[in-house]
């Protein structure tokens, strides 16, 4: 009897070792560490795209795999994976949530899963929780000190927070542990957040690059960042291309949609601007599209239309998917209620500092009228360097308002160089505050007295 | 009406809002494969059409569908794909071939791969081309002596479909570049000429105890880099050798690809390094997927074949062995395996092992052994001394050897090669569709479509 149960142990173990084997061989050569999103999923050996077709065939079929055995592994990863990337692609950050439900079911089964806890660490990062994300990484990190994913999800986290030199450090061990698309296009943004978007176009292109036919969510995602990094430079006929292919690669992408809009309304074609984001807005409703949406129809002139999609953004920005960050520079920059500004911007700061938090706190302060402490999360805001054109607009607004012109002055031509419409909202004002610094200039170049 | 279709769109916006919670956050893909640099397979044979030269070839890109369209597949312009020789067994390498590739778009204005039938490879309607530099390297990668052997040579296109590649054939004929010193090279899609039965992975599920065998790969494409080159090109001494005790008769081979680091920071700084990142590694066919644990494949894809020592524990006890005893009661070899050692690691004395070698992965060929104009697919096992493991044909059954192997089925273990050890197999016998009978052997891509 005994005999017999040993037999059994050994044929269970075996078993072990054979899905082992099995999930390493879709890879062929490589086989990384860890596991394999894109590569064999399930019984079938066919190599599944992430195509949208794909990607919800394979949340269907992992979803009755893991329904059967919580704790199959490959599965849960497998199909938190494929939830991760439908929430990119629909911005319903719902299903972050979900993944999260199979990824800590699969835990409880095996407290050990290297692979659950790695996928967890994105599931945080998706749902903004950034500091549980450097909490499962770090687990991750005691197991495997040489996965560069580790690596990935600690500086995206770091990097959300403002903690710039702590993420920088994470993405360059990344890249020297395993350059591939996710860590140049790493350390593109990194760059890109340090003004340099040359260097930053050149990352994004190697991580294009790596991407293969096989992904063409990850293809269609890497477009889209380079049609932002040309919108960035005012090159919008670049950008435009490149978010068609975006689109051309994942037809409907909404990143695709969004970005094409933005040209359009930089062109000035505000309705072609918002048939696309009235589009995307049935599809895939994200704030910043209704936000968007608003201001291209108060640059339409209908104030009331625009008035319900703005409540909408706040709505959602406040209670659905809360973003205090957003929704502060949200409600400075179009002057809704300036003290409720400086409360949720506060509220934000206390948590994280990246610039993009710094930069709503020291617009809400500037809209608010204090000035001192306005400079002061302004100058934080610019510490990176970043030619981020809002960033320097409102640097440009709270120098002249401080009396500093030739400040002024130079964040503002940082702000409207080469894209002179690149915002609806804070670009005609950034015009108009250089108006105001020429006429300035003339008068005092005239030397005539003016009274 | 027109108002009133706003109104009914923002309420589902509403609606939707408050039931999904949508995403904003950036979210860059973490992607764990990474298929432009997965090295599926290495193949070196004695030339069957001249016999005073070598086949060398490597494929990469694994699980290529056919239908890939919109996209397609194609070598990575920043990866660099090398062909190692090692010629006297010390684990270095003293030969190198280096393929770079590079990216012409004809058209920039559309981002289609073809605008029209492509009937050459000057045809203006093929829009996004690919040519390559061949470079071999005498002596060690780092400070060996670099010659350009062919630079912005052609590669044909992906095998699109019938209408815009109706003549495939010609075209990858005309991709076949003829170098000096009766060299001969090509770089570009073909069918994935590896056959196996996945099943094999679940749980032996192979003859006897499955009768349902099929190639899992048919259909399949890869890109395949092949270089046909003298003998007396790779020797150690430069001859040619007549015998096969002649001590340089036998030659270590094995294909890399490797990619640039970045650095996120040193912004005005060159943005990539000249520091290259080996992402994966292929000698023998198997080892990765069979011999190396999971938590190993990192480190293993990383390794130089100096560096090996670290491998021997898992050749001399393996998995395998006691998988096929615990499922059928298969009895192997006892541990440790130097059978094993010496088929994947040394070469086998008196045939393929070099004196005084170095226990390195690296597929190993005596050079002596001349071609076989009739093939056993089982090689060496077969009688048939110009198979692999003495190198690789394209014809050989490499799984069932490996898997004859892994019982003992070898005249290293006698006592082992023999009765159901012997029979072993996954029951695929040879590729799904038959190789060319000249260079570069590889059968012609599969088309994504044939209407």
């Amino acid at each position: 009897m005994k005999a017999f149960d040993a037999k059994a142990l050994a044929v269970i173990a075996a078993a072990g070792v054979a899905t082992a084997v099995w999930a390493s061989l879709p890879h062929r050569g490589s086989t990384h560490t860890g596991a394999a999103p894109i590569a064999l999923l399930g019984g079938s050996a066919t190599a599944s795209s992430t195509s949208r077709a794909d990607l919800d065939r394979t949340i269907e079929t992992m979803t009755g795999r893991v329904a059967k055995n919580p704790a199959d592994d490959r599965s849960a990863f497998s199909l938190a994976d494929a939830l991760l990337r439908e929430t990119r692609v629909t911005g319903n950050a719902g299903l972050a949530v979900r993944a999260e439900g199979v990824l800590l079911a699969l835990l409880k089964a095996h407290p050990d899963s290297y692979n659950a806890r790695q996928m967890l660490g994105a599931v945080y990062l998706s749902q903004h929780r950034f500091r549980d994300a450097i909490q499962a990484a770090l687990r991750c990190q005691q197991a495997r000190p040489t996965d560069a994913w580790i690596y990935g999800v600690l500086g995206d986290a770091h990097l959300e927070l403002g903690e710039y030199d702590a993420a920088f450090a994470a993405f360059d061990r990344m890249a020297s542990l395993r350059p591939d698309a996710a860590s140049y296009s790493r350390a593109s943004y990194a760059r890109e957040l340090q003004g340099d978007l040359s260097g930053a176009m050149a990352d994004m292109r190697m991580a294009t690059d790596a991407t293969s036919a096989q992904d063409p969510e990850s293809l269609a995602w890497h477009h889209a960042q380079l049609g932002h990094l040309f919108f960035e430079m005012g090159r919008l006929d670049d950008a435009a291309r490149e978010y068609a292919h975006a689109d051309y690669v994942f037809p409907g992408h909404p990143f695709a949609n969004e970005g094409l809009a933005r040209v359009k309304a930089a062109r000035g074609d505000y309705a072609g601007a918002l048939a696309l984001v009235n589009a995307e807005l049935t599809t895939a409703p994200t704030p910043a599209g209704a936000a968007l949406a608003g201001d291209l129809l108060a640059a339409e002139g209908r104030a009331q239309d625009a008035e319900r999609e703005y409540r909408l953004a706040e709505a959602a920005w406040t209670s659905d998917a809360p973003d205090p960050s957003k929704l502060a520079r949200f409600l400075a920059e179009r002057r809704r209620e300036p003290a409720q500004a400086v409360a949720v911007a506060e509220r934000a700061s206390a948590d994280r500092h990246d610039i993009f938090t710094e930069d709503a706190l020291a617009w809400a302060y500037f809209e608010s009228g204090d000035l001192a402490r306005a400079k002061a999360a302004s100058d934080l805001a610019l510490r990176t360097g970043s030619r981020d054109r809002e960033i320097q607009y409102h640097a440009a607004a709270i120098a002249n308002a401080l009396g500093r012109t030739a400040d002024a002055r130079s964040h503002v031509d940082a702000a409207l160089s080469g894209s002179p419409r690149f915002d609806l909202i804070s670009a005609p004002a950034a015009v108009a505050l250089l108006k105001t610094l020429d006429a300035q200039t003339a008068g005092h170049e005239s030397g005539a007295p003016r009274h | 009406m027109k108002r009133q279709l706003r109104i009914v769109a923002t309420l589902v916006g509403v609606a939707v809002f408050s039931t999904v919670h949508a995403s904003s956050h950036r979210e860059a893909p973490l992607i764990s494969a990474d298929p432009l640099a997965d090295n599926t397979d290495v193949y070196a044979f004695v030339s069957p059409n001249h016999a005073d030269r070598v086949t060398l070839i490597a494929n990469f890109v694994p699980f290529e569908s056919p239908t890939g369209g919109p996209n397609f597949y194609k070598f990575d312009d920043n990866v660099l794909y090398e062909i190692m020789v090692d010629n006297n067994g010390d684990g270095v390498e003293d030969v190198t071939f280096q393929f770079r590739f590079k990216t012409t778009v004809l058209d920039p204005n559309t981002f289609l791969y073809n605008t029209g039938p492509i009937t050459s490879l000057s045809s203006p309607n093929w829009n996004v081309r690919q040519t390559y530099t061949v470079t071999r390297i005498d002596g060690q990668r780092g400070n060996g002596h670099a010659t350009v052997l062919g630079q912005d040579l052609p590669t044909p296109p992906v095998n699109v479909g019938i209408r815009s590649t109706p003549d495939y054939d010609t075209l990858a004929d005309q991709a076949i570049t003829q170098l000096p010193n009766s060299t001969e090279v090509f770089a570009g899609q073909r069918d994935d000429p590896f056959f196996v039965n996945l099943n094999l992975f679940d749980l032996l599920a192979v003859p006897p105890a499955d009768t349902n065998n099929f190639d899992s790969l048919a259909g399949y494409n890869v890109h395949s880099i092949a270089i046909e080159v003298p003998i007396d090109s790779l020797t150690a001494n430069g001859s040619r050798p007549t015998s096969a005790a002649d001590p340089n008769a036998v030659i270590g081979v094995w294909s890399t690809a490797s990619r640039p680091s970045v650095t996120s920071v040193g912004v005005g700084q060159d943005h990539s390094s000249n520091h290259y990142v080996q992402i994966s590694r292929l000698g023998n066919p198997l080892v990765n997927e069979v011999v190396v644990p999971l938590g190993m494949k990192d480190t293993f894809n990383s390794l130089q074949p100096k560096q090996d020592a670290v491998l021997l524990p898992f050749f001399e006890d393996p998995e395998v062995p006691k998988l096929l005893s615990a499922l059928f009661g298969i009895q192997s070899p006892p541990a440790p395996r130097n059978d094993l050692v010496a088929i994947f690691m040394t070469g086998i004395p008196g045939l393929n092992q070099p004196p005084g070698v170095t226990p390195a992965e690296e597929l190993r060929l005596n050079v002596a052994i001349g071609p076989n104009p009739n093939p056993n697919p089982l090689g060496v096992l077969g009688g048939d001394l110009a198979g692999f493991p003495n190198g690789r044909r394209l014809t050989d059954d490499v799984v069932d050897i490996a898997l004859r192997a892994m019982a003992g089925a070898t005249p290293l273990t006698p006592n082992f090669n023999k009765g159901i050890n012997a029979e072993l197999g996954d029951g695929v016998p040879a590729n799904d569709v038959p190789f060319l009978t000249t260079f570069p052997f590889l059968a012609s891509p599969h088309p994504g479509n044939v209407k």
